[in-house]
This record gives structure tokens, sequence and C-alpha cells, in this order.
């Protein structure tokens, strides 16, 4: 329960939003109303007062904020973002900095079409002055882009940014942020700094970014490069196949989600079921590249849609190609069967010279029976087989990392309740989420992550039950990001399990908002 | 070394340092293949020295130039591009003879280095009195510049000799010292201005006190502001006052400011108001490049708005000026003035938000 609406926060990688002395924010500021003021005098933004003086460009000074308890002004926005690079560099410097403590208040920029991405990039105060100067020019904005009207369109322009700004609260608040700025795509300088901040600054923006989003929607090609989906392929890099399946079938993707369930995916099941368990599955794909079998249910290999026109554009087959070259350095197989469409025919170019291609439609009976003749002369029967409990443990690996194998002896799975748990010594240590394709921690398990430091959050000394805020979290390991699964601990102790809503940075800078939802 | 100490105290109260330095490194290296036997520039303009307007002869003559220079420069002043290292006395005497020849029937004159005239290390005294003892008798009436530092009893009394009624200018650019320190760069303060000032009265000398008009890092509005305050300070001490829109010159801080677009020249109807404002003082403005992006011009063209500021300000008339004003539709102009000063940070807001407003769809 919030006491009051100020203890409404969400952050969401570099974004928040929330409310702020009784006011939402993102916020942009009416420069005419009483919260901002600038005389002779002095500079008072929201309550918050600043030094009246002269305040240098960006090349003549390098301090560039202007800082209060609360707020930092980038005074200079207007000159910062005529190059874009130095204003990506300096806005994820200032939060590296800063980190969530203070609101951000980036001075005289707010075309609607750039507040999106500026808001991704951390701002979390804009003002009305960019649009005032713009209406006074005649310039209107709606969803097209801007056009020129005959009169000062200042009160529709001003509705039409609040209405996007609190779009934009609600999809901080729902983790769709990345959505919305991707395809808000009217603006060549939104795009530009959206790029900068995925081509050069991936390592900072993923230690914020969460773990998983509701869905992706890879409509444009600044969709590929998502925090996210370079952390699944990098990790996809780095993925050790489960033990015992020595023979890799690549096979198209499908529509549907998972695939498994799709026509195309069930007929060819239906046909090899009796070879599946000697073989890896190995589904190819944009923009996830490459997604095992096992891992079909997970995000985001389950969550995305993709406008699929038979045709890969090259920067999608140069990454395919780069994962799945990079993945089978890590993983040995005895044998590999391309099972593709010719459109996957570039997949030739990393796949190793024995590999088995049939190439065709793949639903085709003829190329069904081709599939099936070639497993039954491959496949003998003193072939090591795998199972679910091998495939357990790749995923369990893959969602907390390579640590938590050593725990992951002697274990066996029960079903209850139509779901899959993961048992050692009759205890439960761990329960799957098919749905979600996600373990979630028990407190059985927590003590493994108690030892290992791991997705650990240390509370203040309270017994948790519902919510805990973030006021409540003494300090969070680096590796949580919004919804991962988490320990809370207190003095070495385990208190409870839950489910982080924050990342580990605004749960230790901030002092409102839910930083762990507990599972009871 | 005291006084070394000394000085070095004095001037980081008058300097911000990283400012000096940055606005110093700007000054290109000097351009030998200049001229030195020739003045930089004659010609003649319209004047009030004498209290009307008259034919007054101009001439700019070639020196080492301000001693200011050697430390840093004013964040506006690119007049180190008319100087020369190599000056010797022999130089500007030839110069002297060239304005000489030129006078004619001209009778008032305004001498312009680039620094001050009644420097002793920049126009040596034999120079100085060389110059006196020539214009003797040719013109009535001298205005020459200079720096607060030089205006001393002892330069004074060796031109007085020569019976030619002066007129020393002083660049005062603005009686806010901060304004001084962090804008202009001018490393002087308002009470150096005054004991000058205060040293002229005394011995009748008269002073023109030239006003920097709009400023780096500041409003437009606050520029209209500081003027004000500006002229009612200097008003007391001063034969009249020149109130000097930005031009802006080449090699300077403020030029690199404008080009990145982090500065605006002043608008001719923010020049306008002022002197309707001010009209009860002896103020006028000629200014340098007017109409022009590089000097005071409004978004709109406007030759006659220009035209009038030139005129009422020679007649010290400026009563036509204001109806001509009073005509004008400022709706825009006092819109744009206004959000300007709501900003904490200046550029030429208007031409930062084109170029980025370009970058979205127009349909």
């Amino acid at each position: 329960m919030s006491k009051t609406i100020d203890d409404i926060h969400y952050v969401m990688g570099f974004s928040m939003c929330g409310y702020y002395k009784n006011i939402k924010f993102p916020l942009i500021i009416d420069t005419f109303s009483d919260n901002y003021k600038n005389d002779n005098k002095e500079i008072k933004i929201i309550g918050n007062e600043f030094d009246k003086k002269i305040y240098y460009p960006s090349f003549l000074d390098g301090n560039k904020i202007i800082e209060s308890d609360d707020i930092i002004i980038i005074f200079n926005g207007i000159e910062l973002i005529q190059r874009p690079r130095k204003l990506v560099d300096f806005l994820v410097k200032l939060r590296n900095k800063h980190g969530f403590k203070k609101l951000f208040y980036l001075q005289g920029v707010s075309d609607p079409y750039i507040i999106p991405v500026l808001v991704y990039l951390g701002i979390n105060i804009f003002d009305d002055l960019y649009i005032r100067e713009e209406s006074n020019k005649k310039i209107k904005y709606n969803v097209a882009g801007k056009s020129y009207v005959d009169y000062n369109p200042l009160k529709e322009n001003v509705d039409f940014a609040n209405n996007l700004i609190s779009s934009l609260f609600d999809s901080i608040k729902n983790n769709t942020l990345r959505e919305v700025v991707e395809k808000i795509a009217i603006s060549s300088k939104a795009l530009e700094l959206l790029r900068i901040a995925d081509s050069y600054y991936y390592n900072d923006f993923i230690k914020y970014f969460p773990s998983r989003t509701p869905y992706i929607l890879a409509n444009s090609m600044e969709s590929l490069n998502r925090p996210d989906l370079i952390k699944y392929r990098n990790d996809i890099m780095e993925y050790k196949k489960p033990e015992n399946r020595d023979i890799a079938l690549i096979l198209p993707c499908s529509a549907k989600k998972p695939y498994s369930l799709s026509k195309t995916h069930m007929k060819i099941i239906n046909e090899i079921s009796n070879y599946r368990k000697y073989l890896h599955e190995l589904i190819v794909t944009s923009p996830v590249g490459l997604v095992p079998r096992e891992l079909e249910n997970i995000y985001p290999a389950r969550f995305y849609d993709i406008p699929v026109i038979g045709i890969w554009y090259e920067d999608e087959k140069i990454m395919m190609n780069n994962l799945l070259k990079n993945y089978l350095k890590n993983n040995y197989y005895n044998k590999i069967i391309a099972y593709i469409p010719e459109d996957l025919e570039f997949l030739r170019e990393v796949l190793p010279e024995d590999t088995v291609f049939i190439e065709g439609k793949v639903t085709d009976n003829a190329n069904l029976e081709k599939l099936k003749g070639t497993l039954k002369n491959m496949i003998k029967k003193d072939f090591n087989y795998g199972n679910k409990l091998y495939d357990y443990k790749s995923i369990l690996s893959f969602q907390f990392g390579k640590w938590i194998n050593k725990y992951l002896d002697n274990i066996r799975i029960v079903n209850n309740f139509h779901q899959d748990m993961i048992l050692k010594d009759k205890k439960i240590l761990f329960v799957y989420n098919d749905k979600i394709g996600k373990f979630t921690i028990t407190k059985q398990s927590a003590k493994f992550f108690l030892e290992n430091n791991k997705f650990n959050v240390a509370i203040d000394d309270f017994k948790p039950t519902s919510n805990v805020y973030s006021v409540g979290v003494k300090d969070a390991t680096d590796d949580i990001k919004p919804l991962d699964e988490v320990i809370l601990t207190y003095n070495n102790e385990v208190r409870g399990v839950g489910t982080a809503m924050m990342p580990y940075k605004a749960m230790i800078d901030l002092n409102k908002g839910i930083a762990v939802k507990v599972r009871s | 070394m005291a006084t070394i100490i000394y000085l070095q105290c004095i001037l980081k109260i008058m300097i911000e340092r990283d400012y000096s330095i940055h606005i110093k490194n700007l000054i290109p290296e000097y351009n030998k293949n200049k001229d030195v036997n020739k003045p930089v520039s004659i010609w003649k303009e319209m004047d009030r020295l004498n209290g009307y307007p008259e034919k007054t002869m101009v001439c700019i003559f070639r020196t080492t130039g301000c001693a200011w220079y050697k430390f840093s420069a004013c964040s506006m002043c690119g007049y180190f591009n008319d100087t020369s290292p190599d000056i010797v006395d022999e130089n500007i005497m030839k110069q002297i003879d060239i304005l000489y020849d030129s006078l004619n029937d001209v009778r008032a004159l305004k001498i312009f280095t680039s620094g001050s005239f009644l420097d002793p290390h920049e126009v040596h005294p034999e120079v100085r009195d060389y110059f006196f003892e020539r214009m003797k008798g040719k013109i009535d009436k001298i205005l020459v510049e200079s720096r607060t530092e030089y205006i001393r009893k002892d330069i004074l009394d060796s031109i007085k000799k020569y019976k030619i009624d002066l007129r020393i200018a002083i660049g005062l650019e603005s009686a806010d010292d901060y304004i001084m320190k962090y804008s202009v760069n001018k490393g002087s303060t308002l009470k150096k201005f005054i004991d000058a000032a205060q040293l002229l009265k005394n011995e009748n000398v008269e002073l023109r006190t030239y006003l920097l008009f709009k400023p780096p890092f500041i409003s437009e509005k606050m520029a209209m502001d500081d003027i004000k305050n500006s002229v009612k300070i200097a008003a007391p001490y001063s034969a009249d006052i020149s109130i000097n829109p930005m031009n802006i010159q080449k090699h300077t801080m403020v030029e690199k400011l404008w080009k990145k677009g982090l500065y605006r020249p002043p608008r001719l109807y923010s020049l306008a108001k002022l002197l309707i404002d001010l009209k009860d003082y002896p103020v006028l403005s000629y200014p340098t490049g007017g109409n022009r992006e590089r000097g005071v011009h409004n978004d709109k063209f406007d030759q006659k708005l220009l035209e009038l500021i030139v005129n009422s300000s020679l007649n010290h008339s400026f009563n036509e000026l204001e109806e001509y004003y009073n005509t004008l539709d400022l709706e825009d102009y006092n819109y744009e003035m206004e959000l300007e000063d709501k900003l904490f940070f200046q550029s030429d807001y208007s031409l930062l938000i084109n170029r980025l407003s370009k970058s979205s769809i127009f349909y």
C-alpha cells in the first residue's frame, strides 16, 4: 500500500516516472507558471533554488550542470543536442555519477518527437520554451509530424506534448518504453540519439534495462539493437547446450510462439518424434538470432514479433551468422543437420562443411521423409540421448549464471499442479513457470544465492510480506535488473524471495517506489 | 616583487582566469605583411563632438595594440587584427603625416588606435607630442580613446598645452562588474572608470562613455536593463554616452559563440527602444554593421529604423524615431524577448531550434 502519491515511482532503464511534490513526471514545466522562475535575482524550479549567474557553454566550462537537493539542471540542452554523440555521452555519465537520486531537467529542448528518446536517455523534466517558440512560428504537431497552420497553435501543441508525456509515464510503468521510443520515428535526430545509445553505450544501458518486457515488436531495424536482445544474444554465445544432445537440428522460426505450438513445428516434431531425444533443436530467427528448443519459452524467445516477408535484411543475416558461428565455437555436435527454407541458405557460410542440408519448404512431405531418412541412417541405438532434467539444468544456468551448476547435482523433477519443480533431498529448490519461461527461487535455494552474493537485496530488519519499498533497501547486488528473481536478506539471513521491480541502483538510491514484490 | 603579487591579486578580482585564457588563445599570430607606414583606415563621417552634427574625420592608427592583449582581450574586441608588433615611432609619425595631408577643411577629428592613444607604451610621448604639434591650429576638437589606466594628470597636462579641445572616450561597456568580468573580460571595474571620469571632470576634459549593448551570455532583455543602469551611473560624468550594439569581429570569443549558434546580435528594435527610453540622457548610437548578420539587426530587414537611429543620435532628437517605433508590430519580438529571457543559458535559441526542428517530418 502506498502511503502518498509521492510513493509512486517506477524505473525502466535510465527512465523514471512518478510524482515529485505531487507533480507527475516526466514533466513539461509551464514556464509561465509558478513552477518556473528566472528573474534578475533568482532561478527557482518547482521550489528548488539555483544560483543566478552567467552559465557558459560546454566548450568554456567543464561544469555543465546546476544542482539542488532534488534536481539537476542541464542548462545547455539546446547546445548539447546539436552534437548528439556528446549529449548521449553526457547523459550516460550523469546517470552513472548520480544514479537515481535526482531528477534531470534538460533546459530548452522539448520537441515532442525527440522527447521520448530523451526520456529513454534519462531526462525527467522538460520546459515548454521550445514548444512556445515553434507555436509562435505557427508550427503544429500531430501524429504524422509537423505542419504549418495560420494561427498560433500553442494550446494544441502543449496538449499534444502532454498527452505524449502521459503515454511515456505509462510505458515506463509497464516496461514498454523502448517500444514507444522506437516507434515514434518522426525525427531523425531522435533515432540518431537512440542508435548512438545502442551502439556505444550498451554496457551502461543494460545495467538498468529490465530483464523482461511484455512483448517485443521488432518493427524497425532499431529493434535489433535493443539492450535486452543484445544481452540475450551475448548470453547465447556463451550458452552450454544440455548434456547428451549431440546432434544439432537447425530449424526456421514460426510466427506462433512458442515455436513448438505452431503448425509447422508440430508437423515436423510429429514426424521426427522418435529421434528428438538425440537432437538439439536450434531455431534460427531474427531479431533474437538463435533459440535452442529448451529456451523457447523464455524471454525474449517467446515474446517477440517481427514483420516477415520471406527475405532477411543484410543486418539480420550478419547477426544470425555471427551468433551461430560463436555459439558453435562453444558447443560441439557430432553432426549438424540444417532443415531450412531457402531464405536461410546464407547459414552455409558459417556451418561446418559436413553439415547435412535439407533445403526447401519445411512442411513438404518429401522433405520430411528426407529428414526422417537422414536421421534414421545417422542415429545409432547406443548414442547418448538427453532428457528434461538436463534441459532444465541448462535453463537454470542460463537464467542465473553458471555458478548455479554446482548446486544442481542429484536433483530431480516433480510435476505438481501442472508445474514442474526441481527437488533435491525432497526439498523444492526451484519452480518452473513455463508460461513465462522462468524459474522462481524458493527459500531452500535462496541460500545458494546468499552464499554466492547473487541477486541479493539487503533490507532493513523486518519481515517482508507483500511489497518491499526502496526506502527499506540497504543494498543490492549489481546483477539485479527489473523482473529478475531475487532473495531478500538481512545480515546474511534470508528473509524472503521475490521479483525485483527496479534496477539495483534505483533500489539503493531511491526512497520511494516498490523495489521488490515479495513471493509468499 | 610585491608589486607583481599586488597586480595578480587585482587581476584575480577583475578577471575569470580560464575564460581570459580561452579568449587569449583566439588571438591569431600577427600579420606582418601589413603596411606599417599607413593608417589602418581614414574616412569622414558625421558626429556631434561640438554639440551639433558636423563632418568629422576618423583615423585609425596602426600601433602595437592594446596593452590588455598581452594578457587577454575583451570578448568582443577584434582590433588586434589591425596591430603590428614591428611598429616604431617613425611609422606612426608617417601615419600622422598621411592623416595631416587628408584633413582639408575638417575641424573635428576622432583618433582610434587598436588600443589606448594615451598609453605611453603604445604611443610614445614623443609621438603623441608630434601628433598634437601637427594638429595644432588645423583641428578644433579631437577625440581619442583610452583605457582608464592612462587617464592620468601628468598625461592630461602634457596635452593641454596644445590648447586643442579634447574629448576622451572610455569603454566602460557595463557598470556591472560581474558582467565586465564574466562576459566582457575587460579587466577593469566600475570604480576604475569612476576614478578616471572624476579626474577628467576635475580637469575639465570631456568624456564620451562607450557602453556595449548585449555582451555575451546574457539575454537581450537583461542587456537592455544593463544599458539603462549603466547610462544612469555614467551620465553625471559624461558629455555623451555612445551605446554600441555588438558587432561581431573576427577571431573573438563572440565570433566563436556566434558561429556555434550561441550568440545572436541585438535587435534594432531593442536599440531603438533604449534610445527612446533614455532620451533624457545624452545618449547616441552609430551602429557598426547595422542591419547585417554580424551586427544589430531584426529578423525582418528594416532600413528605415536603422537610419532613424543614426539620424536621431546625430541630432539628439528622438521624436521621429519614437513615432516610427510606435507604428511597428512588436508582438512577435516582445514574445521572443520574453522567451529568451526565461532561459538561463543564452544562445541564438531560434536558430538552434530551427536546426533541430528540421530533423522532423514536415508534411
